[in-house]
């Protein structure tokens, strides 16, 4: 018989829990929060950044020397990453693979062909007038 | 890069309000109980038949550059815990819109604004969810028992296997590379039917779903996360939810397919009109 979790500190599910809080919920209007207080608060477009902690680095949000990056939340949001053969700094693999790396703008061999596929799809057709009798 | 890092700083102590979620004011029981700061008690700030739940808190501590600075998983795991808890006791008497984390606004008559602004669509969203909780569902699959499942109840790949034994070498390479791909094909084909059946019973036992995003597990990779989704569920029901997802345990399990439930949640899932 299975039975529901519901302690939300164990390690497993903590991670359930800052997603649902990050990326879920009602989002207080983010206008009236920003521009009100005059400084930027933690808005909407930080928050999509926290979600998956280690894309932080994508908004400017560097970790300072001294972080714990042992934590639950932060193993988690490792799996989908993978190290810039470049610059070595971590990036969403996906994105790595199949675009670039958003820091020093390496392209993977994958993501060249396909970028070659689209340069030789949007070129003109050069078209050869059928010779009539 | 580092547009978040403005340098216009506030005055250090100025406060605003962080919300934790908004309710009905007739049902509110409110407990003695710190906010999110530590410091900051738990208030409710009226607007006709609402109430958001709120505390003061002091806006440098949740000011982006400063959280950037500081910016340690710790800080967020602590802060993002104790706003659960809150909406998690006051889940327990009433119906709420739980709010996201990091919603602050500036003072009382700002929030007041916003709910005069978006009145009828937290009375309309909360009379949806009158009754009802969300649970996370995940399914996990052992790719080896799923795999061997699909070889033992497969005629087709049955009887290719015993033919197999009897060939030469090189006919024996080619066949057993036939059975491969029909083995891969096959798997597909059972998954995506396993998902849409487990989404499929759900459904009859729930108000309301929402799928996250799983990576699925391209390689063989064991218990990986096959499916992670949300329900929205009657309290009523949930011992006929539950059953089901027993039901679909008592199926599934020999095929290397595995559930948790997780919950129960506020509807952070469901909040949206």
């Amino acid at each position: 018989m299975l039975e529901p979790v519901r302690d939300k500190n164990e390690k497993s599910t903590l991670v359930d829990v800052i997603d649902r809080l990050l990326d879920k919920g009602l989002v207080i209007n983010a206008d009236i929060t920003v521009s009100v207080a005059g400084v930027e608060l933690l808005g909407v477009k930080v928050r999509a950044a926290l979600a998956s902690f280690a894309t932080a680095a994508k908004y400017g949000l560097e970790f300072p020397s001294g972080t714990n990056v042992e934590t639950a939340a932060w193993k988690e949001a490792q799996a989908g990453m993978e190290t810039c053969p470049q610059c070595g700094k971590e990036v969403c693999k996906e994105e790595l693979l199949n675009e670039c790396c958003p820091w020093c703008g390496w392209i993977s061999a994958k993501a060249e062909m396909k970028l070659a596929e689209k340069a030789m799809e949007e070129k003109p057709r050069i078209v050869a007038p059928i010779p009539q009798k | 890069m580092m547009t978040y890092f403005k340098n216009n700083t506030p005055d250090v102590n100025e406060k605003g309000l962080y919300v934790y979620c908004i309710m009905p004011k007739d049902v509110v029981t409110i407990h003695d109980q710190k906010g999110i700061d530590g410091e900051g008690s738990l208030f409710l700030v009226q607007y006709r038949e609402l109430v958001a739940v709120v505390s003061e808190v002091k806006l440098k501590d949740f000011k982006l550059s400063m959280v950037a600075k500081e910016m340690v998983m710790e800080w967020a795991e602590e802060k993002v815990r104790i706003h659960e808890k809150i909406v998690e006791r006051l889940m327990k008497e009433n119906d709420l819109l739980p709010t996201s984390f990091g919603s602050i606004v500036s003072n009382k008559e700002a929030l007041i604004d916003l709910m005069t602004d978006k009145y009828y669509e937290y009375i309309s969203v909360l009379e949806k969810l009158k009754g009802k909780e969300e649970w996370t569902i995940k399914a996990y699959l052992s790719f080896e028992k799923f795999k061997q499942a699909l070889e033992d109840n497969t005629p087709e790949i049955r009887k290719r296997k015993e033919i197999l034994s009897a060939l030469s070498k090189s006919d024996a390479f080619l066949m057993k590379r036939k059975i491969d791909n029909l083995v891969k094909e096959q798997m597909d084909i059972r998954l995506e039917n396993v998902l849409l059946h487990i989404v499929e019973v759900l459904r009859k036992v729930s108000e309301c779903e929402a799928f996250s995003n799983v990576e699925f597990p391209k390689h063989q990779k064991d218990n990986s996360i096959i499916l992670k989704a949300s329900y929205l569920v009657k309290k009523s029901i949930f011992q006929d939810f539950l059953q089901q997802i027993n039901k679909l345990t008592d199926e599934l399990e020999s095929e290397g397919i595995t559930f948790e439930v997780i919950g129960p949640w506020p509807p952070y899932s469901f909040v949206e009109d």
